[in-house]
């Protein structure tokens, strides 16, 4: 076989293993059964993955009371099963084993992340979540009353307007007293010329003075609105599909009755 | 095709002409001129290409990621499988079968490997992977083993050798309690194909993974410990990561050594050296500030020292030994014999000053700076005598580096500050004229020397 055939041979591999990747998780997916948790989001950016919501579950904290005497001995880095049951909308975890259950309905595989004497904290690799710009925009604008600096730039915008056409044609010209502090002394120039009037000059100077004030204060009001989240503390749900070997896959993430993927 | 390694060795080859008097002074010069600029046209066109791939393959990541919405996932999937098979096919054309524009078609193998990467990243985007997905790194890294080993592109290699740091450093984030031992099998892979092309970036990568391998075993095995070893007063410990890196480094030195005398890797032995240098020269460096950061715990010094976690550090002073002593005995020339009793000398000091940390940290410190000018001094030495400019420059910077961090040491709570900053002013600009003559006169000694530079 020479170079070229194996080279094609590793390509056509490549791809091979990408559609491989594909149908197994998919097939996964379709085999596995959904369920519902709960969870409460934080919203970190990644650069190299669009945008992404880290989610931490109800069930990412496990208190040590669900856990048997036999299994005093897990510690931080071991695998853990945690067996669910519905109640109510959600599913939520009734015991847990440290190795692989049998004749159990659902349960998710994990890791132990963190062990404290009160409870264990659980990573099942499901984490993060991946969005659109426009959802990930969505749900942060909608958490916030709007303490972003667009929308108190747009806010300032709208003052400024409100202060009439002519004091809004200054602010957006970049007219400012630098500018008229030269001007100033030009129209010293012009009036030794006897190209304008001292009259002239004085409403010339009156009319940007009040702008400058008018135009200042509409820069310095406080935000009126309150800046806190309105609705930080409504969690958020996650459809998961669970593999019979434990391992689940977000599928869907919803918020105030709204899917978002 | 004249390829750069051809035109390298075209110049060594060029001086022995001379020496055997087949050629003059002048002809070799025009040849040289000749083939410099072909060097340098080819190199910068080759970076221009390469450039021109990672800025496609940073858009197309950036693409796929921005545009989830507008796109359907069949849709994307195929793009991505086009630009795998369209890169790598057409790169392949045009690297080994045309005459003309085979640096665009490095460029376009190097996309295809991108490419490949982003299809992992897609699908596991698809299926809502998390974004410390290890083992999406771990396949990149497969996949384009078999791509390198067949056309042999030195971007590629690189690459793998960057993923892998990051894979090892995303499986250590994800899982901090187990040590990795499979991954010295993929280590091997990787260096098998770094020594295959020689390709010296590449190793510097490698030797970064191992690095980083044995900083994770020590880690791991120290959490054994009492929960007081954790804390970042704890100075036997910091001293026992010290000089972890500072034993890897002597192993590396060592081994830069041992490659200096090889007539196929030589080339590879100043990557060992300077790396081994980078980790020395730190790590003591650190330490001569341990009087302002550590409140003690002296005590627990033999708890640290005698416990197994420490063994990795006496296994590695030990192979720096090894290597040195061998050395000594195999050199095939003066230079090389001086360069490891000198190696030893300073492997001896530090095996000494293992056990300083028992005395405090005041201690530690000022034996540190000692041994710190000692050993930069000594690879200033060392440097000219093997005519190693980028050991001696190396050397020259830490010096420098060290003497303004002990006269701020010294003398900022002495002198009040407007003194401190003019005489450190004038000490500093008196100093670089003075260091910069010295440096340039020394470095000249050593081009004229007819041997030639060894790296």
């Amino acid at each position: 076989m020479n170079r070229k055939s194996l080279f094609i041979a590793v390509i056509a591999a490549q791809l091979l293993f990408l559609t491989g990747m594909i149908i197994f998780h998919r097939a996964r997916i379709q085999s596995g059964t959904r369920i519902l948790l709960e969870t409460t989001p934080v919203d970190p950016f990644s650069v190299f993955r669009g945008r992404y919501i880290d989610l931490n579950y109800k069930i990412s904290t496990i208190p040590l009371g669900l856990l048997r005497e036999d299994q005093a001995r897990i510690k931080e880095g071991d695998d853990i099963y945690v067996i669910l049951e519905k109640k109510g909308r959600f599913w939520e975890p009734v015991f847990v084993e440290d190795r692989l259950p049998i004749n159990t309905h659902i349960f998710l595989k994990g890791k132990v992340s963190r062990l404290t004497s009160a409870d264990l904290s659980i990573r099942y690799g499901m984490e993060s979540f991946f969005l659109s710009e426009a959802s990930a925009d969505e749900i942060e604008g909608n958490r916030w009353t709007g303490t972003d600096w667009q929308t108190q730039q747009s806010r300032m915008d709208q003052r400024l307007k409100n202060l009439g056409e002519e004091d809004y044609r200054i602010y957006k010209a970049g007219i400012n007293e630098w500018w008229f502090k030269t001007l100033d002394e030009e129209l010293e120039a012009w009036r030794k010329e006897g190209t304008v009037t001292p009259e002239q000059i004085a409403a010339l100077r009156e009319k940007y003075k009040t702008a400058f004030l008018r135009i200042h204060a509409a820069q310095q009001q406080p935000e009126q609105t309150a800046q806190q989240p309105i609705d930080s503390q409504i969690p958020m749900t996650v459809e998961v599909a669970v593999t019979p070997d434990g391992q689940g896959y977000p599928v869907k993430l919803i918020w105030q009755g709204k899917e978002y993927k | 095709m004249i390829s750069k390694g051809w035109i390298k060795k075209l110049f060594k080859e060029a001086d022995s002409w001379i020496r055997e008097g087949i050629m003059d002074t002048t002809q070799v010069a025009r040849l040289k001129d000749y083939y410099a600029k072909s060097l340098g046209y080819n190199r910068f066109i080759s970076s221009i290409y390469i450039l021109g791939a990672i800025l496609l393959g940073l858009g197309l990541i950036l693409f796929i990621a921005s545009n989830w919405e507008r796109l359907g996932v069949g849709f994307k999937v195929g793009l991505v499988f086009a630009c795998i098979a369209g890169f790598n096919f057409v790169g392949y054309r045009y690297r080994f079968e045309k005459e003309y524009y085979t640096r665009l078609g490095q460029a376009l193998l190097f996309l295809g490997a991108i490419s490949f990467g982003v299809g992992i990243w897609l699908i596991a985007q698809i299926f809502q992977f998390p974004y410390n997905y290890e083992d999406g790194v771990l396949f990149w890294i497969l996949g384009l083993l078999p791509v390198v080993f067949l056309v042999r592109i030195p971007s590629i290699l690189i690459l793998v050798s960057i993923l892998l740091p990051i894979w090892l450093g995303v499986l250590i984030a994800n899982t901090p309690q187990r040590i990795f031992y499979p991954f010295f099998l993929l280590l091997a892979l990787v260096g098998y194909l770094v020594y295959r092309q020689k390709q010296r970036s590449a190793l510097f990568f490698v030797i970064v993974s191992g690095g980083i391998w044995i900083t994770h075993y020590l880690s791991v095995r120290l959490m054994e410990l009492p929960a007081w070893s954790q804390t970042p007063e704890s100075l036997p410990i910091f001293l026992l990561y010290c000089n972890l890196f500072t034993a890897y480094g002597f192993v590396l030195y060592g081994l830069g050594m041992r490659h200096n005398q090889h007539k196929n890797f030589s080339e590879l032995s100043i990557t060992y050296k300077l790396s081994a240098l980078l980790l020395i020269f730190l790590s003591h460096y650190a330490l001569t500030f341990v009087h302002h950061t550590f409140a003690g715990a002296s005590s627990r010094f033999g708890d640290v020292y005698l416990n197994p976690a420490a063994g990795i550090v006496y296994v590695l002073y030990l192979a720096g030994w090894v290597l040195s002593l061998k050395r000594i005995f195999k050199a095939s020339d003066p230079e090389s014999k001086r360069e490891a009793q000198g190696i030893l000398l300073f492997l001896f000091l530090q095996t000494l000053l293992m056990a300083v940390g028992a005395c405090g940290q005041r201690v530690v410190s000022f034996a540190y700076n000692v041994l710190l000018f000692a050993e930069t001094l000594g690879f200033l030495y060392l440097g000219y005598l093997l005519r190693a400019e980028s050991i001696f420059r190396l050397a020259l910077w830490v010096f420098a580096l060290n003497v303004l961090a002990r006269y701020f040491d010294t003398f900022w709570n002495i002198l009040p500050r407007s003194l401190f900053f003019i005489l450190g002013g004038i000490l500093l600009i008196g100093g670089g004229i003075y260091l910069e003559r010295k440096r340039k006169a020394i470095e000249q000694k050593m081009k004229l020397n007819p041997d030639g530079n060894r790296d």
